[in-house]
């Protein structure tokens, strides 16, 4: 995980000038990326598309994407981002608050202890911040890194043998995961 | 500019860093049940081994059939006695608190049953009135720890009260408990099936682990064979006990054989000595359950995968036994999840989990077809007899009409009370 921050923080610096540009005052944005969020047990991929109105150093939008960390879950939520400074390249900052819907992988269905599992979703949060490079063309490359936060619900059906057979019916067992993980993202952004 | 903006991403992902030391973790929380025992003593339990108010059928287990009447196994707790003379009307009559029951047998007027490691004699001349007439303390060793406890030995555990916790997962991972031993008391009881054994003595199935052939009851453990002289039936007498393999699950008589079930295969024994039964054949398969049924010269199978049984395979095996101590394999026909096993001439009943009841046609071996499948009920075990099919299922004893197999009709229900 060290390595990644120290390879971004090279990115930054072996950047090279970009143009300015010019931002109406509001406008429609789409902000597309792709990234990893890394956590205590497991690096997952994730994408995510977030579209809504911003301004020079404001921006707020409807966002939704995958994620794969633990379950695989489709997280919808409200992304807002505030831009600082001006020139070729912006700092900024981003606070995200949703829901991670369960769409669960067969597997992630699949308990170790004779089961089968129900996976419920929970919320989203989601903060940090980023760089954003300004290209000719109104559109900008992000990168971006911060922290992520995800809940989820696991409902395993468990079938408890014993010694003249098995339980009629399963004993249902709960596991409540609170993930918290460090998100490393790049984007486009078109406006 | 760039040079500050530069600045600012700095320390912004150096606190990224560090968060990721610091902050970066996942989290679990496990909530489950567990079973805490409700002691009695054991004078109070023996006490209450009578012929109590009826109750209602909840977690059904082995059933057994004498004359008229049905012993119906509720798992853990005892035995219903259910007056079974009109099938379209059964009543229950009452009920025998026996903690730790899951098997028994009868001969005569007498009925043996486990109280967890213990066996009672029971008198149930009338059934109504029942007595107990001699108990064997530790008859069954294997059954002294109840539930995966280590019950206390002057007290008998007669109830679980569940209770739900809330840990994390890392700390249920390190608590070095079994995990499914308190719940065997919800375990289900696979029936039975009907037995050559005639009267005077009763009908199990070929989930039982009791049987009786003549003066002797044949119970089996684990991995053990246990004889009990039952020539003086209220005063048996443990005689002898026979190791066996692992993963013994059922015993069925027929004739002067014993067919065991085990996870792994059949054992046939000889009674030619009944107090010493040996073993003249046997019948390897895959490890699955493998409820049993036979006759003269061939046995019927049942392998099933699924939870402690393991394997992946579900179907009916008809073994040639004709020739012990040679066995060989017939034929196999495929089912979904097969159970107990039941034949009354050349019908064979089956019961295939959530699949249903299934009737067969075995009068050709090499062609066995299906007649009907009563559907639409989770099957346990079966015992056809009379032209009646006892069948428990998950959501109760049901009571099938055979005599006309193009119109089998079901005669009675007892549900279950959840």
């Amino acid at each position: 995980m060290k390595f990644i921050c120290l390879c971004l923080l090279a990115c930054i610096n072996c950047w090279g000038a970009t143009a300015q540009k010019k931002v109406s005052k509001f406008n429609f944005q789409s902000i597309n990326e792709v990234g990893f969020t890394a956590g205590e047990n497991a690096t997952r991929m994730q994408f995510s598309t977030s579209n809504g109105i911003g301004n020079k150093n404001w921006y707020a939008g409807l966002a939704t994407g995958m994620d794969f960390y633990r379950f695989r879950t489709v997280p919808v939520y409200t992304d807002f981002r505030y831009r600082f400074l001006k020139g070729p390249g912006q700092v900024f900052a981003y606070i995200n608050t949703g829901y991670h819907f369960a769409w669960a992988t067969t597997n992630e269905k699949v308990n170790i202890w004779q089961g089968s599992s129900t996976v419920q979703g929970g919320v989203h949060f989601a903060a940090g911040g980023g760089y954003q490079f300004n290209l000719k063309n109104k559109h900008a490359i992000l990168i971006s890194a911060g922290y992520s936060y995800k809940r989820a619900t696991e409902k395993v059906n468990l079938t408890i043998c014993g010694f003249a057979g098995c339980n009629p019916s399963p004993v249902v067992e709960e596991y409540k995961y609170r993930l918290r993980r460090l998100s490393l993202k790049v984007g486009w952004l078109l406006q | 500019m760039r040079n500050n903006n530069r600045l600012l991403l700095l320390p912004l992902l150096l606190a990224v860093c560090v968060l990721q030391t610091a902050c970066i973790k996942d989290d679990c929380t496990h909530t489950y049940t567990y079973y805490e025992p409700v002691y009695r003593t054991k004078d109070e339990v023996r006490a209450n081994i009578k012929s109590n108010a009826p109750q209602e059928v909840k977690n059904p287990g082995k059933i057994y059939i004498k004359g008229a009447y049905i012993f119906l196994n509720e798992i853990d707790k005892g035995i219903h006695v259910i007056d079974n003379s009109n099938p379209a009307q059964p009543k229950n009559l009452s009920f025998i608190n026996i903690p730790g029951n899951m098997d028994m047998a009868v001969k005569g007027n007498t009925l043996y049953a486990d109280l967890y490691q213990d066996l009672i004699a029971i008198d149930i001349t009338n059934p109504q009135q029942i007595v107990t007439k001699k108990i064997i303390d530790d008859a069954f060793p294997h059954r002294r720890y109840a539930n995966g406890f280590m019950a206390d030995t002057n007290m008998i555990i007669i109830n679980w009260t569940a209770k739900t916790q809330s840990i994390s997962c890392s700390e249920y991972q390190n608590r070095g408990s079994c995990r499914g031993c308190i719940f065997e008391t919800f375990s289900t009881a696979d029936g039975n099936n009907k037995s050559a054994g005639a009267s005077p003595f009763g009908s199990g199935g070929s989930m039982a682990r009791f049987a009786i052939v003549n003066n002797y009851l044949y119970t089996v453990g684990n991995n053990n064979l246990d004889v009990f002289d039952i020539n003086n039936s209220a005063a048996p007498t443990k005689n002898n006990s026979v190791p066996l393999s692992f993963g013994i699950e059922t015993i069925y008589p027929f004739k002067d054989r014993l067919f065991i079930g085990s996870n792994t295969g059949m054992l046939i024994y000889s009674l030619q000595n009944p107090a010493t039964p040996n073993e003249i054949g046997k019948f390897e398969h895959a490890r699955v359950c493998d409820p049993v049924i036979a006759e003269d010269n061939v046995a019927f199978v049942t392998l099933r995968s699924g939870s402690t049984c393991a394997g992946f395979t579900n179907q009916l095996d008809v073994v040639n036994i004709q020739w012990l101590p040679a066995t060989s394999l017939f034929k196999s026909y495929p089912m979904t999840n097969p159970h107990g096993l039941s034949k009354d001439g050349n019908t064979l009943f089956v019961c295939d989990g959530a699949a249903g009841l299934k009737v067969l046609n075995a009068t050709y071996l090499s062609d066995i077809k299906t007649i009907t499948t009563i559907s639409n009920i989770d099957t346990y075990d079966v015992i056809a007899q009379n032209g009646v099919a006892l069948v428990v299922a998950k959501d109760g004893l049901y009571q099938y009409d055979y005599t006309n197999l193009n119109n089998i009709r079901l005669l009675s229900k007892i549900g279950i009370t959840q």
